[in-house]
């Protein structure tokens, strides 16, 4: 009998069941929105935040002082320590190995350019590279864990990618080209000469003759200087595979995230437990250690530039959106709630009427409750796969990725639908059902 | 009579109504908050941008036979005049030249120490900056880490550095870490790099902080390039560009989530009202058979609904801005500037959705004949 | 037509689909001051013989001229006003605007028709024994006040045809009495009053009883055959 009454209430008063149904429907629909938003942001901010560009320098363990002047780190051959280019490809092997986006080795040494013989810097780098991972090689995945990869893994790195500001008017030179070079837009205004020109240069009494295949704009320091294939450099200065700095591009996490007896602790004071916590947590410090494991004689640091602003501004936007999501969500429910109890209120004529035809309290608020309940779960399977909607909407106009909500967020969205039905609407069916039925048949 | 009727409705109902106003309050508070937000977000969150230091760079410009050129430090000042200077946050010039330390050639940067931190706010430095001290016999200095390291250098040490035929005895103040150039490089104050190098009142190159928006940072360049004789000024388009497009990015964020908050709030508002309003048909069929004209009807009606949407809306907005002020508090340690737009939307949202809510069904009521919804056959 | 009669029906016929129709050709005529029973079983259509004499809702076939006016070809905003200009009802359900007063409840008849006289309106209450309760709510009212509140609102515009559906339907005994006490007055004063009842002893009070059988007149009756 009360399936039937359950039934017969809400067929006959279709509009008035819809109604409250939406009002639920739209809360969870935003709660699941915006908690899969708020649980994602930081990702994708992160990523987002990469279109700065490198975040970890990769250097030689040298006794040197580095002469950087202009960007442009000058690495007079005799006694130089270098990096082995053929080891970058083990970046891809570290415990953060999907953390790393991309890395861009780099060679500069001073030549004379042009026909006055003008003192420039010449800096060789990856373009657009592809680096393989064969087969069988090794990766670590887990802090005492290796395994060996499956399939060949393929990636493509370079200025192209990583330094997305760099703007080139012409070609690109190739990765192995020996006479092609960009050339920077404000060193090409004093030699006055253009995409297409030849580019005599002159290296400790050898001349060569480059082609100038495009200009080079960055707004840096690169305006200044002649930029070519690494190979090409590494060819002038007679150090095969060598780099003098690897700049390396990874996604990481604010380390505000980590707890904090861990976060102030330089790693030599950390416990065992301590540092493996702090090993595989995805901040920059750790990845950092982890670069320096795999590439010989490195020191990798963090670049604070990048590194610093980028999670200050992920904890910021983090918290914003945690705090919209937690005011929304307030705000919604306390919403969703004075619907139901509107709702109710308008029935207050139905429970006299069963009051009057002897129902007992329990007995009507059990059948308002089974009404509630079922509206609350159907609004908050709704409501999920509407937010689920939402969510992917969002996530593919603002990042061009996708959000995917956590499964565990459709019990979340039944559960709070279903307690806010609940509440929202038994608490004024218990009150009402306190009052004299003649005088709820009234409409009092 | 009329506004007794209204009067009335309000003051013995006040459970329906009171309900109703929340409802509405609700629902625009977190409207006008979103809408402040988002108005008012970009411009924090490119605030806290400024945190990756200097977008615009100025450079002498160079002579086609490559001497050394230098802009002259008197003429920075016209960087404080004018239009320019609302533009510009902060600026920094420095002076580099090569020095040798015990036989090595290591980079020294003279600049105004204590500007630095405005636009290198990520510089580490353990010990003390030093200060400005122009003649001392012991200049004080900062030490890169990886100098210092290379040449064994701790804080309070006294080292001597050779320029040419000049020598100068600094005194280490304290060790910076960047995780760039910085760390191979010794800082004094701008005045004792030009007394060393022999170059007074020269500069090598000026880093500037400037409020962005990528399209009049291009045009600020070109004016600071008018204003300094002889200068070069680039945007710096790793910091410029990557800006642009995070600012975009969380302009659109907040953009969208105000509008998935604004259909919400919406929706929820209008079910509430037309589960009001359709409880309230048997006494609009009431004044029907009384013989109340539509005109009458559709006034009370909508006068009561006007009061409720104005009522709530206004206080839906106050309750929004103490909230975006909240957020924008505990956020970016900042107040959020009033808005007149939130304002509107907030109006608009409650007064927009719940005439749209309440307009199908008073329109049936007043349609449909009330002898349907009073009367029925025995 | 003649003035004499305050309502003429002829023909009157309503269907709701093909094979449902509630009234089928009823034809009848009242005269002023009279005072008619209409009768018949549930489903007789006598709710809706009323409901379009009191221009609520409106014939299939036929005329009804209320004081010679033909309300069957009116529009709709022409028939509320016809309304309040010439009818007062009385519902079995005592319909009364719950956050208004007595006295605002029979205002507001007042205010539709013309203007609210606050007087008058408490004249009317005083007049049905209510003169101590004006200030209360409905709420506050037994079913018999606000019944009689229903009256004074029916009354205070001095309608041509007072229509009662069941006025004592939802009530007592005592209430009843007062009430059908009152409509006599109302009637001694010559009005024509049109009342549906299932009560054989509330008819006895009419001129005329009129019974309804499936949507036509079964029979008719006239109560005081000496008077």
């Amino acid at each position: 009998m009360t399936f039937r009454l359950l039934k017969e209430t809400l067929w006959h008063r279709k509009r008035r069941v819809s109604l409250v149904l939406l009002a639920i429907t739209v809360g969870a629909s935003l709660t699941t929105a915006l908690l899969s938003v708020s649980t994602n942001i930081a990702g994708k901010m992160a990523e987002e935040l990469r279109s700065y560009g490198a975040n970890i320098a990769v250097t030689p363990r040298s006794e040197r002082i580095e002469i950087d002047v202009g960007g442009a780190v000058y690495s007079p051959p005799a006694g130089a320590s270098y990096i082995d280019e053929r080891e970058l490809v083990r970046l891809k092997t570290i415990f953060w190995q999907n953390n790393i986006l991309g890395f861009v080795p780099s060679l500069s040494t001073q030549v004379r350019a042009g026909e006055n013989r003008l003192p420039v810097a010449l800096t060789g780098t990856w373009f657009d590279k592809e680096v393989n991972l064969a087969a069988g090689t090794i990766i670590r995945t887990g802090f005492n864990d290796e395994t060996p990869i499956r399939e060949d893994i393929s990636l493509r790195t370079g200025a192209k990618s990583l330094n997305s500001w760099w703007q080139v008017t012409g070609n690109w030179p190739g990765d192995e080209d020996s006479e092609t070079v960009l050339v920077g837009t404000s060193l090409a205004r004093r030699l006055q000469i253009q995409a297409g020109d030849t580019l005599p240069v002159e290296y400790e009494s050898n001349r060569y003759t480059f082609k100038i295949a495009g200009l080079l704009n960055t707004g840096g320091f690169e305006d200044d200087q002649i930029i070519a294939s690494l190979p090409l450099v590494q060819k002038l200065l007679g150090i095969p595979y060598g780099a003098s700095r690897v700049m390396v591009s990874a996604m990481v996490e604010p380390k505000e995230k980590l707890a904090p007896e861990i976060r102030n602790k330089k790693p030599e004071e950390m416990t065992p437990r301590e540092y493996e916590i702090w090993y595989c947590s995805p901040i920059v410090e750790a990845v950092s250690k982890q670069i320096e494991e795999v590439i010989t004689g490195s020191q990798a640091r963090p670049i604070r530039q990048i590194a610093e602003a980028e999670g200050a501004f992920l904890v910021k936007i983090e918290w914003l959106i945690a705090l919209i999501t937690l005011i929304a969500l307030t705000v919604s429910i306390l919403g969703v709630m004075a619907t139901l109890h509107t709702a109710i209120l308008e029935r207050r004529g139905e429970i006299g009427l069963m009051k009057a035809l002897g129902a007992q309290r329990t007995q009507i608020a059990t059948l308002f409750v089974l009404e509630a309940g079922a509206l609350g779960i159907s609004g908050g399977i709704l409501g999920y796969f509407g937010g689920s909607l939402l969510a992917k909407l969002i996530g593919r106009q603002v990042f061009n990725s996708v959000i995917v909500p956590d499964p565990s967020f459709l019990l979340i969205a039944m559960l709070l639908a279903l307690v806010i039905s609940l509440l929202g609407s038994g608490i004024p069916v218990w009150q009402a059902t306190r009052v004299a039925p003649i005088k709820l048949m009234k409409g009092q | 009579m009329w506004w007794r009727i209204i009067r009335r409705s309000f003051l013995n109902q006040k459970t329906r109504q009171a309900l109703s106003i929340l409802s509405i309050v609700l629902g625009t508070s977190l409207v006008a908050a979103l809408v402040n937000l988002s108005l008012d977000i970009p411009q924090k969150a490119g605030a806290q941008l400024q945190a990756y230091g200097a977008n615009i760079l100025i450079l002498p410009q160079t002579s086609a036979a490559g001497d050394e050129s230098y802009i002259l430090e008197e003429d920075l000042a016209s960087l404080e005049q004018g239009a320019t200077a609302q533009s510009i946050t902060a600026y920094l010039p420095y002076l580099y030249s090569q020095i040798e330390i015990n036989g090595r050639k290591v980079v020294l940067a003279g600049t105004w120490l204590d500007a630095v931190p405005k636009v290198s706010p990520w510089w580490q430095v353990a010990g003390n900056w030093p200060t400005d001290a122009g003649n001392a016999s012991e200049t004080e200095a900062l030490a890169g880490v990886q100098a210092a390291e290379k040449l064994g250098l701790k804080i309070g040490d006294l080292f001597s550095i050779k320029y040419g035929n000049n020598q100068r005895v600094l005194k280490v103040a304290g060790i910076v870490t960047s995780g760039a150039a910085e760390e191979n490089q010794i800082f004094v104050s701008l005045k004792a790099a030009q007394q060393l190098t022999g170059l007074p009142d020269k500069v090598g190159l000026v880093q500037v902080n400037a409020r962005s928006s990528s399209e009049s940072l291009e045009q600020l360049a070109m004016s600071i390039e008018q204003q300094i004789p002889g200068t070069e000024v680039r945007v710096v388009g790793q910091i410029a560009r990557a800006e642009k497009q995070v600012l975009s990015k969380v302009q659109l964020l907040m953009g969208l989530v105000a509008g998935l908050i604004l259909l919400a709030s919406g929706l929820v508002i209008l079910s509430t009202m037309t589960t009001t309003i359709l409880e309230r048909t048997k006494e609009i069929g009431l004044m029907k058979a009384l013989g109340a004209s539509n005109r009458l009807i559709v006034g009370f009606y909508g006068t009561e609904l006007g009061i409720i949407s104005l009522g709530g809306g206004v206080f839906g907005y106050l309750l929004g801005y103490m909230l975006a002020q909240f957020v924008g508090q505990r956020v970016f340690s900042a107040a959020v500037s009033p808005s007149w737009l939130a304002f509107l939307a907030a109006l608009a949202v409650s007064v927009m959705v719940i005439f749209v809510g309440s307009a199908p069904p008073l329109y049936r009521a007043m349609k449909v004949d009330p002898a349907l919804t009073l009367l029925r056959e025995e | 037509m003649n003035e004499e009669f305050a309502l003429e029906v002829r023909g009157l016929t309503k269907y709701y689909d093909e094979k449902v129709s509630a009234l089928a050709d009823v034809s009848l005529t009242v005269r002023q001051g009279e005072w008619i029973a209409i009768m018949g079983s549930s489903g007789s259509g006598k709710t809706t013989f009323l409901n379009i004499i009191s221009g609520l809702d409106r014939p299939s076939r036929g005329e009804v001229l209320v004081n010679t006016t033909d309300i069957t070809g009116l529009g709709t905003d022409e028939l509320t006003r016809f309304r309040r200009e010439n009818i007062g009802m009385v519902f079995q359900q005592f319909y009364l605007i719950p956050y208004l007063n007595a006295l605002e409840n029979v205002m507001l008849a007042q205010y539709f028709h013309s203007m609210a006289d606050e007087a008058e309106a408490r004249r009317a209450l005083e007049t049905v024994g209510l003169g101590s309760r004006i200030h209360h709510l409905p709420s506050q009212l037994s079913g018999g006040e606000q019944q009689r509140v229903c009256l004074a609102r029916a009354m205070i515009n001095s309608p041509r045809l007072l229509l009662a559906d069941e006025p004592t339907g939802n009530l007592d005994h005592v209430n009843e009495m007062m009430v059908l006490q009152l409509f006599q007055e109302h009637h001694q004063q010559g009005h024509t009053i049109i009342m549906v009842t299932h009560n054989p002893e509330v008819a006895q009070m009419a001129d005329r009883i009129i019974h309804f059988t499936h949507g036509r007149i079964g029979s008719e009756s006239n109560v005081h055959v000496l008077r």
